[in-house]
């Protein structure tokens, strides 16, 4: 479960300039999934989709939905948020919201979760990240995340992956060393590719396909942001961007 | 590249996986400071009552959400409609506490980072004393080892500071804990893996031979537990519809 197996290499023929075998990348051309349809892989690249969600401290929202929204729009955010950022590439590159293009598909393979840590600066009616050590998160507010939030893809309003935010790691990020004596610094698992758990079964997504992938904050019970002692940091902002890792089909015009 | 299409058990029998997705089944347990009973996971549904948890009422036990598992019906049986390939399992763990975060140890240990973060001697506490049982069709014990054997893979990958601490004034560090590696590369895979056939009875029994957790710390808060999430890995069939 630790390897997609996208484009597997094997071993060709003696290379005669070099008296070693060739290894050759075989890319993938048809795709076979478990209800026996094919897929004929055309136009499709290792394409992440991505879409940001904005959650204030002490926030309450049974559930949040991540890929609701395209460039221009509101992103998707807490109710308890005053600031609300508009979408642009840095927060998704989805083109049709809540719903896979009609020109395009897509094959999951994982969800990769990046988290920041920033603040809600309502004097200058900005999202910032320019306290000390941000936007790089607290452990412990990472931590209630994973504890306290479950994540879900839904596609026509079927729950496929749905497990808590500590299962889908994003698999890359600052890889920190050293110590601080000013804050701790936390990662969501390891900034590495070897974090993430492909899904041995890929979900396919179709064209014109409904999906979203959902926070779900079960309890509906205040998710509240604290600094390392322990005290409610009521301005906190963690930032979630799950990206849809895996095969995605678009048009070549 | 192909997926799998149909898979053949030790015994001979074909199932041919359609509709089969990688989504886990998780079920949660809580373990307490004092006198444990066996806890079993997989033994309950949405609503029903979280093993050894406590509800915040003080009174009676947790209910469940979505957050501690995501099985449908009453528990401890699988779904007709579903099917499980156990590969392996993961196991979580977090603090929970309703008491004031700061000097959760109330000076004792003044090792607690802020929860759902667990202290790192209370991880190996429950390492060296919980053994886990994987059982499938009531009688049958599948697997038998101790906790820490199953890592959660997956986890807050920590930078501490060289002079931060929850507990005394940020005098001394914190010493925090986790249930192996957070990385999937961490992952322990079965060599053979397990099958839950529809409608099967099967449970995760989390033991704990000498009766409780010796020093488990949870400073004054009698009602804080450690929740140990477990999550199925493998395959899974649900219905399509």
């Amino acid at each position: 479960m630790t390897s997609s197996a996208c484009f597997p290499v094997t071993q060709g023929p003696v290379d005669p300039e070099t008296g070693q075998p060739a290894l050759v990348l075989n890319q993938i051309t048809k795709v076979r999934l478990a209800d026996g349809r094919e897929v004929g892989i055309i136009d499709w690249t290792w394409r992440p989709q991505y879409s940001t969600v904005d959650t204030l401290s002490g926030w309450t929202d049974d559930e949040l939905r991540a890929f609701q929204y395209s460039e221009g729009d509101p992103i998707a955010r807490s109710s308890n948020m005053t600031i609300v950022e508009n979408a642009t590439l840095k927060h998704t590159n989805i083109a049709s919201p809540a719903e896979m293009d009609a020109t395009e598909e897509m094959l999951v393979y994982a969800i990769c979760t990046e988290v920041y840590f920033l603040f809600e600066d309502n004097n200058n009616s900005v999202i910032d990240d320019s306290q000390a050590g941000q936007p790089i998160p607290l452990p412990n507010n990472i931590a209630r995340l994973m504890e306290r939030c479950i994540v879900e893809l839904e596609i026509s309003e079927k729950a496929y992956q749905q497990a808590s935010l500590g299962w889908f790691p994003p698999g890359f990020g600052p890889m920190t060393a050293g110590s601080s004596d000013t804050r701790q610094y936390g990662q969501h698992s390891v900034a590495s590719r070897e974090a993430v758990d492909m899904f041995p079964v890929p979900t396919h997504i179709g064209g014109t396909e409904k999906f979203a992938v959902i926070l779900h904050n079960p309890n509906g019970t205040a998710i509240t942001y604290r600094t390392e002692a322990g005290a409610e940091d009521a301005d906190a902002v963690h930032r979630l961007r799950f990206n849809l890792m895996g095969l995605h089909k678009r048009p070549t015009g | 590249m192909a997926q799998i299409t149909k898979i053949r058990y030790a015994d001979g029998r074909v199932v041919r996986p359609g509709d089969w997705t990688s989504t886990p089944l998780y079920s949660a347990v809580d373990i307490n400071s004092g006198a444990l009973q066996n806890l079993l996971a997989f033994s309950y549904g949405e609503g029903g009552d979280v093993p050894g948890s406590i509800a915040a009422s003080g009174t009676g036990q947790r209910v469940a959400t979505k957050l501690d598992t995501n099985m449908k019906g009453q528990g401890s049986v699988l779904a007709e409609n579903e099917s499980l390939l156990i590969y392996g399992l993961s196991i979580e763990l977090y603090q929970r506490s309703a008491a004031s975060t700061v000097d959760f140890f109330a000076g004792t240990e003044a090792l607690m980072p802020d929860p759902p973060v667990v202290a790192g001697t209370n991880v190996l506490r429950v390492q060296r004393d919980t053994l886990v049982s994987l059982n499938i069709a009531s009688t049958k014990e599948y697997l038998k080892v101790p906790l820490g054997f199953l890592p959660a893979a997956r986890g807050v990958r920590h930078v501490l500071g060289s002079s931060r601490s929850q507990g005394s004034g940020y005098s001394e560090g914190v010493f925090i804990g986790q249930n192996g590696g957070v990385s999937e590369h961490d992952h322990r895979l079965l060599a053979t893996p397990q099958e839950v056939g529809a409608g099967e009875a099967f449970n995760l029994q989390f033991a704990f031979p000498f009766g409780s957790i010796a020093g488990l710390e949870f400073g004054d808060d009698s009602t804080a537990r450690i929740t140990a999430r477990v999550y199925q890995r493998g395959i899974r069939r649900r219905p399509v519809a």
